[in-house]
């Protein structure tokens, strides 16, 4: 029995060993036929043409008329107009060329809108138009990072200037704009909307003609090219008109340069070549005349169940009507070939080919679904109007008399997004996904529909929020939007030429799997030791960021930071690690294992460090003073001041600003709020819709900050002609002068608006809230502004943003300040190498790194990664619409931020119980305050003592700073002159 | 000569094997002694040590003696006034509080079959291995402050009050709140181990004592099932005590602050890590913590008192 088992349990023993020998034989034999191709080369990056050679063609044959030009252009300032004299000859349908240059490169969108206004001087037709400045990469010849991978290149402009069409900006056409001209005198006139323009032509010119394949067929007479394929690689391309359209590195086999372990620069990016009006140009050349078919290898991972569209023009235009409008089906993580339909005539020599995102086809869908949302928006507000937010969902209405039609106007759009619905199938085949949404819309509406007397407590399946019909139809446009399509390669091929696999070759993939796994366990740190050893000097950065954020930084500073070598000729390298817990920083610094420099640093902490010796002033460099004008807020360093010197430099920067849905404020019939006294003035109106005002405040849980608190006062203070910088502590810092009449009064004003106001005291989310419509109005703030940008596409055209309310001085002038405070980058005084941490610090703040950083972050991750960088200048780059940039700037310009003492924490402590004593508990607001004061007070008599301001008995021992940024700069200019004198 | 040699080698390697069996349990315990001492010993001495320093976690300590503790007894008001009150409410009512709940829910559990009694168990013994991450969600949603928290939602539907009362920042509802949900998770270590010791209470027990005139189950527990799991109460006790004191992110992760809003839910460690972390006074927060050492170890010896052998 025994035995015999035994025997078993060994044969048992035996098969896992063969299956494990037969296993490994496998994977021997898989990485070696993978390794058919041996060794890989890097190719020569930067041998490609991608020299400028042309953009889009406007033949000068098709000119009919051109407008008087001055010979040397024409500028138009921003938001300036225009009008040119053009003397049409013969009556007829035209477009528009122009030819202009921007002379400030535009990273955003920026349009001017073209009028073509008749003989009488009245306005016959106007068109917003795109105006683009033309992108190169700086260099094909990708910089690495210390891991190996190729790091997307900086972007630079060309001075070329750019003839194209006059093209309707929001429309999903992206075919020129066509206008009516009689015969005779006229003027057209052109206003530009967001940046200045030099125009430099004007012309009228024929519509595009675009033949049909078989006119085209017949135009040239030769033969069908036999040789071998010709490859026009996708990250070659030449000029683009957009900065943020990349190529992206990967390592997949089915890309070509392929490493299995580096990622080579392979394909332009879907993710960044998505929008209406986005155009790749490529340089290529044919060894001889003749008719060549175009191949696409391409990877569409964004449109399930839909194509994403690319017109295609050689040199300049559409050959024929089937190169218009080219579908990419929807491939997953995959690559496909897309065989164009129809072949192209070209001459022997170089060509350029041009690929545009534009889909025609879907724009009178687009604009039907847009009208829908309108009409539910509607709809929805009113039957808001109805019952208010609050509604009683037992409670039933006779609707119809409330809102005569409403079940009808339902009806009808419910059946035409069935309709629309039926129309894509028809179209897209059996439950075309990328719809589905409209289905789901459509069957909301139904359910809805069942029981009308209820209809408005059901405003949340109609209009307000996340899974409203309107938001369903919201991302239905989003979606049919975003065109996103990743282009590999382009092939000229003769006929039935034998192209590779897709995908790559099944064995290579399988093998190189096997080796990315194997690598990925053993290497991945090289970049790390080689930095650690040798004769280089190692500079620790520590970031209070995610990993995302790290490696990005990591990356732009691999690729684009020069580098920094001491007095003693030692290169300095640079290590970067995640801080996970900013309470680290003061641990490994009593440890002495802290770093050089510190990023992503909250709050007050680079205050406390100074205060105890372990950050330094940064105010000791020479050029520090040269270095922050003109790139930051003065406002932004006050948090950081200690003892006459500056801690810390101010990283990404905060803003407050006034969001407003306009929707709901025109229907209550309410202004934007410019005082205090007006939002107390629009409460009783919004309390009676059930709606409500939203303050920072209101969702702070805890400690309310001070800032949110202290904004009253030096605002009230400002408006009153007293100085701000008095209102918290006295002008020597040893007081607390909290409960100063300004203060109890402001104090006041604020604790009423939610006492007798009726503010909701606590909101936890505004922007669901703002989003529902229950508080249409509100101060957010940064992230606030993101989410509400990014993730609120039922909303999208109906809220807007404005300066914050504030106190109304006698003369009218209003006082609106606010705080800014974000993060800041640091050096520990344990540094030992402070100038190397200074010049990496003046490097990763400067202008350019720190909006190519916006920009490569955005591009990477998405356009919801918006860094608010400090730097103004930066900032004035980013990729957020003109207006609300230009109102967060002008926010900006009222800005005042918290001087700290070493108590300030009590400060903000004993502040916030105030306010809660107030709001909660009903105490008088005098009391309050002086409670406050008092406590104040103590802890900071006991912090002045404990660092030696103040002895045992009160007298001050040492006097204790509050000079502002502004003296400190003058202190530290006046310092430098003498030393220049001696 | 030789046999006196012999003899003498003997007696060494005698010795020798004395020396190792005398002083064998030193090296087995050796490895645990190295971690007790560097891990646990060594960081109270070092706490203890800083309790007589002023230091600010940055620069050198320097050397007050006495300061510290004097400052806390005379000087923290807050201390006196909210802290050591909201701790010893809390940890009294958590602490032996959540003890008798424990032996409640695990007494009464082992009244039932198998297959009920473990899924229970493992519903009351969930709610202590998730309380971090629960507590944040749904305790705060439930008594969260706006008009959509769930208590809030349901009292105004029910005409209870007029307007959302914020639980979470209120200084008369904090507390309270904060003792309900540490006893929804105090069904923790404490109570499997009593459960598991009411299950090996052995069964002729029962039988001698129903002979002996024990009449119904409440006298069972008393005169048997309590005597016999003296070791695992015990353990439970001390468990909950330390634990009651020890516990400080509920008030701090329910309000969203430290200090809690007017200190109205803020305990002894949650006192320590305002002065350690935010006003970086280390001297005094050691000195605190010296202190809720000392509590807690009174805390413990009562719970020996009652349920240590004697």
């Amino acid at each position: 029995m025994e035995k015999k088992s035994m025997r078993r349990r060994f044969k048992w023993i035996a098969l896992a060993l063969g299956i494990t020998l037969l296993l490994a034989i496998c994977i021997s034999v898989i990485v070696l036929i993978g390794d058919v191709d041996g060794e890989i080369v890097r190719p020569d990056r930067g041998a490609a043409d991608t020299s400028y050679r042309g953009w889009i063609t406007v033949p000068e044959e098709d000119t009919v008329a051109a407008a008087e030009v001055p010979q040397d252009g024409q500028r138009i300032e921003m938001k300036q107009e225009q009008s040119f004299a053009i003397t049409v000859p013969q009556a007829g349908d035209y477009a528009i060329a122009l030819t202009y240059t921007l002379p400030k490169a535009a990273v955003l969108d920026s349009t001017v809108t073209v009028t073509q206004i008749s003989a009488e001087g009245e306005t016959v037709q106007s068109v917003r138009a795109e105006v683009y400045s033309l992108w190169q990469d700086e260099t094909k010849d990708y910089a690495l990072d210390r891991y190996g991978n190729e790091v997307s290149p900086a972007q630079v402009t060309l001075t070329q200037n750019v003839t194209d069409y006059v093209r309707s900006y929001s429309s999903a056409d992206g075919g020129p704009a066509v206008f009516r001209f009689p015969a005779g005198e006229q003027k057209i006139a052109i206003l530009a909307n967001d940046s200045q323009i030099d125009i430099q032509r004007i012309r009228v010119v024929k519509l595009p003609r675009i033949p049909t394949y078989e006119a085209y067929r017949s135009l040239y007479d030769g033969k069908t090219y036999s040789g071998e394929p010709l490859i026009i690689e996708g990250e070659d391309y030449a000029v683009k008109n957009d900065s943020a359209i990349r190529s992206k590195a990967d390592n997949s086999a089915a890309v070509t340069p392929y490493h299995p372990y580096y990622k080579w620069m392979a394909t332009v990016d879907g993710n960044s070549w998505k929008t209406v009006g986005q155009r790749v140009v490529w340089n290529f050349s044919v060894p001889e005349d003749g008719w060549y078919q175009l191949v696409f290898h391409y990877s569409q991972r964004y449109k399930e169940g839909q194509e994403a569209r690319r017109t295609v023009e050689i040199d300049g235009v559409i050959p024929y009507d089937g190169l218009r409008e080219v579908e990419f089906p929807y491939t997953g993580s995959k690559y496909a070939y897309k065989y164009a339909d129809g072949m192209v005539y070209l001459t022997a020599g170089t060509h350029t080919m041009g690929l545009y995102v534009e889909m025609p086809q879907m724009q009178d869908m687009i604009a039907q679904v847009e009208r829908i949302m309108e009409e539910l928006q509607d709809v929805g507000l009113s039957l808001q109007q109805v019952a208010g937010s609050d509604a009683d969902v037992t409670r039933t209405w006779e609707i119809e008399k409330y809102i005569p039609g409403v079940t009808e106007r339902l009806t009808n759009i419910q059946l035409e997004l069935e309709a629309l619905y039926s129309y894509m199938e028809q179209q897209y085949g059996d439950e075309p996904a990328s719809s589905q949404n409209l289905k789901l819309a459509a069957d909301i509406l139904f359910q809805v529909l069942k029981e009308p007397e209820k209809l408005p407590t059901r405003t949340e399946d109609i209009n307000v929020g996340s899974s409203s019909a309107t938001s369903y139809l919201a991302e239905l446009i989003n979606g049919w939007k975003n065109q996103g399509l990743s282009i590999e390669r382009i092939y000229m091929v003769g006929e039935d030429a034998k192209l590779p696999n897709p995908n790559g070759n099944f064995f290579v993939n399988l093998g190189n799997g096997i080796k990315k796994f194997f690598h990925s366990l053993t290497s991945k740190d090289t970049g790390y030791t080689t930095a650690a050893s040798g004769e280089d000097k190692v500079l620790t950065v520590w970031v209070n960021r995610s990993v995302q954020y790290v490696e990005m930084i990591q990356t732009l500073c691999d690729s684009r930071y020069a580098g920094y070598t001491d007095t003693d000729g030692n290169k300095i390298t640079i290590t970067f690690s995640v801080m996970p817990d900013e309470g680290k920083l003061l641990l490994a610094n009593a440890s002495n294992t802290g770093p050089d420099v510190a990023l992503g640093v909250s709050g007050d902490r680079p205050y406390q460090l100074a205060l105890r010796g372990a950050a330094y002033p940064l105010t000791e460099f020479e050029d520090f003073d040269e270095y922050v004008e003109g790139k930051f807020l003065n406002e932004a360093f006050e948090p950081f001041i200690y003892d006459d010197h500056i801690y810390a430099m101010p990283e990404t920067q905060q803003f407050n600003v006034l969001m407003y849905r306009t929707d709901i404020m025109e229907r209550l019939g309410l202004e934007v709020p410019k005082t205090w006294e007006d939002v107390a003035d629009m409460m009783p109106a919004l309390r009676r819709n059930g709606m409500n005002f939203y303050m920072p405040l209101s969702s702070q849980t805890g400690t309310k900050s001070v800032e949110n608190i202290a904004i009253f006062f030096w605002q009230a203070a400002a408006a009153r002609g007293e100085d701000p910088s008095t209102s918290l502590y006295s002008a020597d810092g040893i007081h607390t002068t909290v409960n100063n009449e300004t203060n109890i009064e402001a104090f006041e004003i604020l604790t009423d608006l939610y006492l007798l106001y009726g503010l909701q005291n606590n909101m936890p989310s505004f922007y669901n809230n703002f989003r529902y419509g229950v508080t249409p109005v509100g101060i957010g703030n940064f992230s606030n502004y993101v989410q509400l940008l990014y993730a609120a596409p039922e909303i999208a055209d109906d809220w807007a943003i404005a300066p914050v309310p504030g106190f109304a001085a006698e003369d009218g002038t209003i006082y609106n300040q606010m705080t800014t405070v974000g993060s800041s980058a640091i050096i520990m005084e344990d540094s030992d190498m402070k100038e190397a941490a200074w010049d990496f610090i003046k490097w990763w703040l400067s202008d350019e790194t720190q909006s190519e950083f916006a920009q490569t972050l955005q591009s990477k991750y998405g356009s919801s990664y918006i860094w608010n960088s400090a730097n103004v200048n930066a900032f004035a780059e980013l990729a957020i619409p003109a207006e609300d940039r230009a109102v967060i700037l002008e926010q900006w310009e009222h800005t005042v931020n918290i001087r700290h003492t070493p108590a300030s924490y009590m400060l903000e402590r004993s502040l916030s119980d105030a306010w809660y004593d107030v709001v909660n508990n009903h105490i008088p607001v005098r009391r309050a305050l002086n409670e406050a004061a008092v406590t104040t007070q103590q802890e900071l008599t006991i912090k002045l003592q404990e660092f030696d301001y103040v002895d045992k008995s009160g007298a001050v021992i040492r006097q204790y700073s509050m000079k502002s940024m502004k003296e400190i700069i003058a202190l530290v200019k006046n310092e430098q002159g003498k030393g220049g004198e001696a | 000569m030789s046999a006196k040699k012999l003899a003498l080698k003997a007696e060494k390697q005698q010795k020798r094997g004395n020396f190792f069996t005398e002083y064998a349990h030193w090296i087995l315990l050796f490895p645990f002694l190295i971690l007790f001492l560097t891990l646990i010993i060594l960081p109270i001495l070092c706490a203890i040590g800083l309790s007589f320093t002023d230091y600010n976690g940055m620069e050198t300590p320097d050397f007050t003696f006495m300061d510290n503790y004097i400052r806390i007894l005379s000087k923290d008001s807050v201390f006196m006034q909210k802290i050591l009150p909201n701790t010893i409410i809390y940890a009294v009512l958590v602490g032996p509080g959540g003890f008798i709940l424990a032996f409640l829910m695990a007494w009464l559990l082992s009244q039932l079959n198998k297959v009920p009694r473990t899924i229970l168990a493992v519903v009351l013994y969930l709610p202590s291995m998730t309380a971090g991450v629960t507590v944040s969600t749904v305790w705060a949603v439930i008594f969260n402050g706006g008009r959509a928290g769930y208590l809030n939602s349901l009292l105004l539907r029910m005409n209870l009050i007029q307007s959302p009362i914020t639980w979470l920042q209120n200084e008369n509802t904090l507390m309270p709140i904060m003792i309900i949900v540490a006893l929804w998770s105090s069904m923790g270590i404490g109570f499997l181990s009593i459960l598991s010791g009411i299950l090996n209470v052995n069964k002729e027990l029962y039988e001698a004592a129903r002979l002996d005139g024990v009449k119904n189950r409440i006298q069972e527990a008393l005169y048997v099932t309590i005597p016999s799991i003296r070791p695992q109460l015990l353990f439970g006790a001390v468990m909950a005590v330390v634990n009651a004191f020890n516990s400080a992110g509920l008030g701090v992760q329910l309000s969203g602050s430290n200090p809690t809003p007017g200190y109205a839910g803020s305990v002894i460690v949650n006192h320590i890590d305002d002065y350690g972390f935010i006003r970086y006074e280390m001297g005094y927060a050691a000195a605190l913590s010296v202190i809720l050492l000392l509590i807690i170890t009174l805390a413990s010896k009562v719970a020996y008192k009652l349920f240590g052998d004697k």
